[in-house]
């Protein structure tokens, strides 16, 4: 999807905290619609912390959000967010993210439908019947993603969407990503930024302040300033600490 | 047995605490409020002492003063999340504390406090009997209604209210049932044995259970189906009711326990 130059969420002046911890700081934002944005930052760098003030799970101490009023997110939490241990297979879970299902709005074997389509999309359909409590970390993450999709969203935000994901499965999401961003605007946040800087158009980096918002060729710059060390972005696919004998 | 009206009475109230603890516990469970239902059982015998200190029906006092500490609670439930574990520890001793001070300061006649502790299911009565039946009806339309929206606010609420629905009320609902519902299953199984109805059943179903209706049916089924057992078992062996219950449930889990690594080591050699 082209950039519209409309703008879809902005953030003024946005800050968070918590007692005196000072979590998001001053963060200006506008995502337009067709963006491709991804945040990348250190531990507590505030990184969800945004997502969920964009989502509106959290109030921001200051500033304010405004969103389009069409906007519909999709949301794929951090895999450590919801209770692994609930009794509901695969596929309950996928019908439980919809909205229509949950109001019991449309036929439920729309729903169903749809959620057969996105299981079968993401190599899931063997393991629709089998209880979420028995699935590998990789599989509930794609599950994750896939319940994103059962409510026709138009803004998807990712936390951490492929934290437990191998690389096989790590690139079908992001290529399932890339061509959502046809129709979709997405927002993730990752600590792959590898794989981040190789698909998104936009890069944030966040350490409590936004640093950059650059396209992604014009990152290393930023990266340094954000982990406050030398950062090696390709040698090891992971930042770390570049040291003279490296 | 069954002509004596106080057996038939203490039935009807077994089928009861069967209902309401098995709709309770998976979502007591769930939402990991085990303990708070446990503190929320020794709060409640404050409100108790200071029904009969103050000679009105301890029943009314015990179910105010519980839905009042809880409507606190569910209000402050996002704040108080980190230091819950203290909170709930200086609830349980207050309520106790304030319990203990009432009954003792009270001029006339009021039941031993080991009544309030261990419960006697025969001594419940008609009133408690109504009041238990209309909970559990309550309880049934409220949850059956909203079944799918109660069952993604106990998988995932933060997917929930990523999905622009409030866990606010929800909350509250949730702590005033549990209010409520204690103050009556307290004549059942007493104070100290109440969580049991909470937990042991629920804990046995999830054995059993690949849905969260499935867990709330078996659920029902095992508390109701051992709480009729511990009955008969006291009223045959002249025990006391709660303390046989409780232990009568213990065993149907043990028993639960076994038949899972059965099947489980069938599963895998297969």
């Amino acid at each position: 999807m082209k950039n519209t130059h409309k703008p879809l969420i902005v953030l003024n002046d946005v800050s968070y905290q918590v007692g005196k911890n000072r979590i998001l700081d001053h963060i200006n934002l506008e995502v337009m619609t067709g963006d491709y944005w991804g945040f990348v930052g250190p531990n507590g760098a505030g990184k969800s912390t945004l997502l969920k003030i964009i989502l509106g799970l959290i109030e921001p101490s200051e500033g304010s959000v405004q969103l389009d009023p069409d906007l519909q997110f999709g949301y794929v939490p951090q895999f450590s967010s919801f209770n692994k241990h609930f009794p509901v297979t695969a596929q309950k879970m996928l019908l439980l993210g919809s909205r229509q299902y949950i109001e019991g709005h449309t036929h439920d074997s729309k729903v169903l439908e749809m959620s057969d389509r996105l299981l079968l999309e993401m190599d899931l359909h063997n393991l629709r019947n089998q209880p979420v409590r028995n699935l590998s970390g990789g599989e509930i993450q794609r599950l994750l993603v896939a319940r994103a999709l059962m409510n026709d969203a138009n803004c998807l935000i990712l936390d951490e969407p492929t934290s437990s994901l191998d690389a096989e499965y790590r690139n079908i999401i992001f290529e399932r990503l890339h061509e959502l961003n046809q129709s979709v605007t997405l927002i993730l946040v990752s600590h792959d930024l590898t794989a981040v800087s190789s698909y998104v158009k936009q890069i944030g980096c966040l350490n409590k302040q936004l640093y950059c918002h650059s396209e992604p060729e014009n990152i290393n710059e930023s990266l340094e300033k954000v982990y406050g060390c030398p950062v090696d972005l390709i040698a090891h696919g992971f930042p770390h600490r570049v040291y003279e004998k490296h | 047995m069954l002509h004596y009206t106080f057996i038939l009475t203490a039935i009807i109230a077994t089928l009861l605490t069967g209902l309401l603890s098995g709709v309770l516990g998976p979502i007591v469970m769930e939402k990991r409020l085990t303990m708070i239902s446990g503190g929320m059982a020794h709060i409640a015998f404050g409100g108790i002492g200071l029904g009969y200190y103050l000679g009105i029906d301890p029943l009314l006092s015990g179910i105010c003063f519980t839905a009042l500490v809880s409507i606190i609670l569910a209000a402050n439930e996002s704040r108080l999340s980190n230091l819950q574990d203290g909170y709930i520890a200086m609830f349980w001793a207050l309520g106790m504390s304030l319990g203990i001070l009432f009954i003792s300061s009270t001029p006339t006649y009021t039941p031993p406090i080991s009544s309030f502790l261990f419960g006697n299911i025969l001594s419940v009565t008609r009133a408690e009997i109504g009041v238990m039946g209309i909970l559990a009806l309550l309880m049934l339309i409220l949850f059956l209604a909203r079944k799918r929206k109660w069952e993604l606010f106990l998988f995932d609420e933060e997917y929930y209210r990523s999905l622009g629905y409030s866990t606010k009320h929800k909350h509250l609902i949730l702590y005033l049932f549990l209010a409520v519902s204690i103050i009556v299953l307290i004549r059942m199984v007493g104070i100290i044995l109440i969580i049991a109805l909470f937990s042991i059943p629920t804990l046995t179903a999830y054995f059993f259970t690949r849905s969260f209706g499935q867990m709330i049916l078996f659920s029902i089924l095992f508390a109701t189906i051992t709480g009729l057992v511990g009955l008969v078992a006291s009223y045959a062996f002249s025990l006391p009711s709660g303390a046989t219950m409780v232990l009568v449930m213990g065993l149907f889990h043990g028993i639960a326990l076994i038949i899972e690594r059965i099947q489980n080591k069938r599963l895998r050699q297969n």
